[in-house]
């Protein structure tokens, strides 16, 4: 198996049981949007940070509760929930845009700094039917590839990565 | 292999009923000009791109269902005839080029993929029976620089994560000059689904202070600036910020910044040091 196959199918499992702890009484929809990371490599952190997400169903948007946090990617075996969504029935297609904040981080080594993430989207489209199997739809995101150096202090982001 | 199955049946109720034909596995590989992410300046430019799709899964062939860029498809690029099979260790490539005659056919381009802003980076995307790889590349759009001879070269680059009092996360990018009338200025600030995006650098002013910005000496550690630019989309917003440079890591840097829409109101105003995120003094 190679090591991206790993890596997606940890990100998966590690879904199943999600640890993300959500203030009491929050609200969250039937269906799931999940962020994680693969082939993380040498990183120690990799801070994304979703700014805005629109889902929709057959180009109508859905309703959506999106949960202000900073998502680590480099945390093994573990998609974090970044969104809720409920669907529509009958629905055909869903379309995801995930929107990142203007920076995010890292830590490799002794080395820190900003990962340049302005105006990076994350689109994808998926089967309403495979969405409503799997209750959610995930995006691994291949570290390695992902983040090209800059300098010490500075990576930039090009993102390439797996709907799971 | 084994193992791989084994962990698909931990995947419980996420997977179950999924096809068996888990077989297939293909990745994606997209470059522009032999790279990533590039920036083009000069005029007219020429891009070459290079799509791949390569089969990645350790024994069988793949069937690729789908391998598209709709983006590049639709500027004359002849895509990929799917479906086909690969076989083990088996790839296809292909390449087209566009050439982008000025900066104005260039911001065009980058209107094309569905982002209003200075960058292309449409996706690639292979599909195949149950999955899908997508990749991207960037070409930045830059206007050309001053004309050679003696100019102020320094600039800021950086951004990161500051709350403000209320709790809010705000994230901020840049890579700022300190010639003002330099046009290469970029800034965007994000928080709760909004969007800052400057559109032109009114005033700049960097300034060295006691703190130290250390390795590269820079001459300068503070970078205070006003512009206008795009709030949520429209034009006429304005912004205020001090950016530091207190060394490395970035955690001694701050950001301050105040956004006005395009009435006056304030529609942020933070100042914290940086949760993570570093910024950058250039000589």
């Amino acid at each position: 198996m190679n090591k991206l196959m790993m890596a997606v199918v940890a990100v998966v499992v590690a879904g199943c049981g999600s640890s993300t702890v959500e203030p009491y009484g929050a609200k969250v929809l039937p269906y799931e949007l999940r962020m994680g990371g693969a082939q993380v490599g040498e990183f120690g952190k990799v801070l994304l940070v979703p700014n805005a997400i629109q889902i929709s169903a057959d180009g109508v948007p859905v309703q959506v509760v999106r949960e202000d946090k900073t998502v680590n990617l480099a945390t093994a075996n573990h998609a974090e929930r970044i969104a809720s969504f409920d669907l529509p029935e009958g629905a055909k297609l869903i379309t995801f845009r995930v929107e990142l904040g203007a920076a995010g981080g890292f830590e490799k080594g002794t080395a820190s700094g900003w990962v340049d993430t302005r105006g990076r989207v994350l689109e994808f489209d998926a089967s309403a039917d495979w969405v409503r199997h799997q209750r959610r739809a995930g995006v691994a995101i291949d570290l390695t590839r992902s983040l090209q150096w800059v300098d010490e202090a500075t990576y930039t982001f090009v993102p390439k990565y797996r709907i799971f | 292999m084994k193992a791989f199955w084994i962990a698909v049946g931990c995947l419980g109720g996420f997977v179950a009923g999924v096809p068996t034909a888990f077989g297939h596995e293909l990745e994606c590989e997209k470059e522009v000009n032999g790279a990533s992410s590039v920036e083009i300046s000069q005029f007219p430019a020429r891009l070459d791109y290079r799509l791949l799709v390569r089969n990645i899964h350790p024994t069988s062939p793949s069937v690729v269902f789908a391998a598209s860029d709709p983006t590049l498809e639709e500027l004359g690029f002849e895509g990929f005839d799917t479906p086909f099979e690969l076989p083990v260790d088996g790839e296809l490539e292909k390449t087209f080029t566009v050439r982008v005659p000025d900066l104005a056919a260039c911001l065009e381009m980058a209107a094309a993929d569905g982002n209003i802003d200075t960058v292309i980076d449409n996706v690639f995307t292979v599909r195949w029976d149950i999955g899908r790889d997508i990749c991207s590349a960037r070409v930045e759009c830059i206007p050309e620089g001053p004309p050679p001879g003696p100019n102020d070269g320094r600039r800021m680059t950086g951004g990161g994560s500051v709350f403000t009092e209320e709790g809010q996360r705000v994230t901020h990018g840049f890579q700022l000059r300190c010639d003002a009338t330099d046009t290469r200025q970029n800034l965007e600030v994000n928080w709760a689904g909004n969007q800052f995006h400057l559109l032109d650098l009114s005033t700049a002013d960097c300034q060295d202070t006691a703190l130290d910005e250390e390795q590269p000496v820079a001459g300068f550690d503070t970078f205070v600036g006003t512009g206008i630019g795009r709030y949520n989309g429209v034009e006429g917003a304005t912004i205020e910020f001090t950016f530091t440079d207190d060394g490395e890591p970035g955690v001694d840097d701050t950001a301050r910044i105040v956004v006005r829409d395009v009435g006056g109101t304030i529609v942020l105003e933070v100042e914290d040091d940086l949760t993570f995120g570093n910024h950058q003094a250039h000589p």
